[in-house]
């Protein structure tokens, strides 16, 4: 594979882990704000386990993507 | 009468939180299927053109990749959206929250005693097998319609209103 092939890839995957991070940063900035409104005791009505569980699927989703499909490139054209 | 960014007094009483219906994920996860399924073909299709073209390969395989990656964002984009969209009953006012990272950050109040009328619209026998539907509220400020969408157990939530409408009031001190 040759060098621009590389070069793509990782601006790509760059562009998806910061879009990522800012999504998430979004997601604590806007949940802090609606924590305020309800009040702090009801914590678990706005942060709720579903909530919790994809955002870190997320992450997990975005971690197997770039590193599958990097792998899969590498042995494809290596 | 909806106001924006309106602070709860320290008084007033969370009674419901609710979020959106689960019915909501069925449109979102089937698109998300549908374009996995086209990106793992794509891939599929590069591999095996690689052995004909090796450059329409590799540009195949790039497509499905984008493809995918597209989709992970647009999907998982939507379901933190669906988990921190919502409303919010207190004691004086209904909260909508509707949340898209970076494009919806909107909290709109509208005060009960504005409320002249509460409809629940659950018509259809999924809506009634699976207890969801659609809540208006019709406000005496304005002639707009307020309309919440995919409300799991509508009833409950007209009721709590109803509720709140009804009971005596209390003398702020």
């Amino acid at each position: 594979m040759t060098l621009p092939i590389w070069i793509l890839l990782g601006v790509l995957h760059g562009i998806s882990l910061i879009w990522y991070f800012m999504v998430r940063r979004d997601v604590v900035h806007y949940a802090q704000t609606k924590l305020k409104l309800v009040g702090e005791e009801h914590i678990h009505e706005v942060i709720t386990p579903f909530l919790r569980r994809a955002v870190r699927l997320y992450g997990i989703m975005m971690g197997v993507v770039i590193i599958g499909f990097t792998f899969y490139l590498y042995w494809l054209y290596a | 009468m909806r106001n924006n960014e309106v602070p709860i007094e320290n008084q007033e009483k969370l009674v419901l939180v609710v979020h959106e219906h689960w019915m909501i994920l069925v449109r979102i996860v089937l698109l998300y299927i549908l374009a996995t399924a086209l990106a793992g073909f794509m891939t599929w299709a590069g591999f095996h053109l690689h052995s004909i073209n090796p450059a329409t390969g590799l540009a195949t395989s790039i497509l499905g990749y984008l493809i995918l990656i597209a989709a992970q964002h647009w999907f998982f984009i939507y379901l933190i959206s669906i988990g921190l969209s919502g409303w919010a009953i207190t004691e004086k006012r209904v909260i909508d929250f509707q949340f898209l990272p970076y494009v919806r950050h909107n909290m709109s109040y509208i005060n009960i005693d504005q409320i002249t009328e509460t409809e629940k619209d659950q018509q259809g026998l999924t809506k009634n097998l699976l207890h969801y539907g659609d809540v208006e509220l019709n406000i005496s400020a304005s002639h707009d319609i307020i309309r919440f969408h995919y409300v799991p157990y509508p009833g409950i939530f007209v009721e709590t209103l109803s509720r709140l409408q009804h009971r005596p009031s209390t003398p702020s001190s």
